[in-house]
């Protein structure tokens, strides 16, 4: 710009308008704003400029692009409504099957969980038909009343080819103990087919989830977890476990955005109340 | 559980009844939020990453992930707010992520030119407005993406310096400054506009305060300008790294 030497640099006036510059500063810009016309008229230039960019129309959004999101929120949709019919009966995908039991059990015993599904330690199944014992409907008396309707249920669904005792072996949830909660979580992450890991970085780009459950008091988590409990709230993310050997339910969740930690937090609910087991952050893959 | 209802049914309801509505598994009530706030949610897109694809790629990605954690939704804002908070991460942690490669400014003509071959779904766009906003756009692309984002957070989107900052995860100085670097590099190219009387309002007031003060009001139609005001979810930063 062919300006005279001595008028302030529009960097400085920009600061000036903004307010970041120091006494002797300013009242130097001052000085020239009195002086000179073409300062004075730079500087008002830039004190309206916010509201000229403000005023910037906005541009509709493109009907291509319309329609690329329409067609994306259509198929969360269609995901969710085929999550939740698969839930209530006990038809889940492939990958989620063996959560069904658990869910049964889940059912009265007032656990829920959200949180990836995913399979662990399916070597060994097949050679102990006595599985079944470490499903929590077993292990636990005060679940067993649950089990005889709701597997007679998936009985059905499943074309009734399947007894109880298989779908519960095949689908028995994973072991964790407290002592190696983490390096557990992190073994049942890697070991997830690839459909359950992008279920996972689904919930994981949450960056707001990954604050807010730290800092909820029990009982907040279980209001938010029991609208899932009703099947009001559909959560494609819920996975049975066994904590130290008792029933419980495991919620990986975090934030992708900067790489952050996940975090995993086992936890199991009594009616509205939720007591949390074990929370711990993990670095996932 | 709630399922499927006419979609005039939706329309009456408000943005949080439509959130209650969906959480409560209607499956068209999110696309009824979203049909209410998409030009919004497209202009910070553009805006700040002046590029069609990525910003396209950015509202899509970040309405999906909207959708998917609307239960994190605390209604302590509004929708909207919520909305438009997710989609400016998500532009944020797009623009952050290119940032690995050289921040060379685009050619201007070659955005403009991209951004002018794809008119929009509506003819309610005059010729001015588009020229205005194409002149805008130009412009923000010349600027680096930390000045362009301050700048178009604080000056374009409303955002408090304070709520910009924490967006940008950078001090509050810092956003100063770069609103102040991003204005001066802006004045000169811009300066058609207000000689033009393309659309400013009157620029009669010379008094910083009072210009500021009414920018809000002279440009708020349907936006969440000042709505993403407290919010106390957001007092522990909703960015990490």
């Amino acid at each position: 710009m062919a300006e005279p030497i001595r008028r302030p640099e529009v960097d400085v006036l920009a600061d000036y308008v903004e307010g970041l510059l120091d006494d002797d500063a300013r009242a130097q810009v001052q000085r020239h704003i009195a002086e000179d016309p073409d300062t004075a008229a730079l500087v008002a230039e830039l004190e309206t400029l916010p509201r000229l960019l403000a005023a910037t129309p906005m541009e509709p959004m493109p009907a291509d692009v319309v329609a690329r999101v329409d067609a994306a929120l259509a198929r969360e949709s269609q995901d969710r409504a085929a999550a939740s019919a698969a839930d209530r009966v006990g038809g889940l995908p492939r990958h989620r099957r063996w959560l069904v039991p658990a869910m049964a059990a889940a059912a009265t015993a007032g656990i829920i969980a959200i949180a990836a599904p995913v399979v662990l330690d399916r070597g060994g199944q097949d050679d102990s038909l006595d599985g079944a014992a470490d499903a929590p409907a077993a292990q636990e008396g005060r679940t067993a009343a649950a089990s005889p309707e709701s597997l007679s249920e998936q009985e059905d669904d499943e074309g009734g080819s399947q007894s109880p005792e298989s779908l519960e072996q095949t689908d028995r949830p994973p072991a964790l103990t407290s002592a190696e909660f983490a390096s557990q979580v992190k073994t049942l992450y890697a070991d997830a087919e690839p459909a359950t890991k992008e279920d996972l970085a689904v919930t994981a780009a949450d960056p707001q989830t990954l604050q807010q459950p730290l800092t909820l008091p029990a009982e907040r988590l279980g209001e938010r977890v029991a609208p899932v409990c009703d099947g009001a709230v559909e959560s494609t993310f819920r996975t049975a476990i066994l904590y130290d050997g008792e029933s419980a339910y495991l919620l990986v969740y975090g934030s992708p955005v900067g790489g952050g930690p996940q975090q995993a937090v086992a936890f199991r609910c009594q009616g509205d109340e939720a007591t949390i087991l074990q929370q711990q952050p993990i670095d996932l893959p | 559980m709630t399922r499927s209802r006419p979609p005039d049914t939706l329309a009456v309801l408000d943005d949080r009844e439509l959130m209650s509505a969906h959480l409560a598994g209607d499956p068209d009530a999110f696309g009824v939020i979203v049909s209410r706030h998409r030009d919004r949610m497209w202009a910070v897109a553009t805006r700040t990453l002046g590029d069609r694809e990525e910003a396209a790629d950015a509202v899509q990605d970040a309405l999906v992930s909207a959708y998917r954690r609307a239960d994190t939704y605390r209604g302590d804002a509004a929708v909207s707010t919520w909305l438009h908070r997710i989609v400016v991460n998500a532009c944020l942690d797009r623009v952050r992520r290119t940032r690995a490669r050289p921040s060379e400014p685009l050619p201007e003509h070659q955005d403009h030119a991209q951004i002018l071959g794809h008119r929009a779904h509506g003819a309610q766009d005059t010729a001015e407005q588009t020229e205005t906003r194409q002149l805008v756009l130009a412009a923000l692309r010349s600027l680096t993406p930390e000045h362009r984002n301050a700048l178009v957070l604080v000056d374009m989107e409303g955002y408090s310096v304070g709520e910009a900052a924490q967006l940008l995860g950078c001090p509050t100085g810092t956003v100063k400054s770069r609103c102040a670097r991003a204005r001066a590099k802006l004045v000169p190219m811009l300066s058609e506009l207000r000689d033009g009387g393309l659309s400013p309002p009157d620029t009669s007031g010379r008094d910083p305060a009072r210009e500021r003060g009414n920018r809000s009001a002279s440009t708020s139609v349907s936006s969440p300008r000042r709505a993403p005001a407290s919010a106390p979810e957001r007092s522990g930063g909703d960015h990490r790294g």
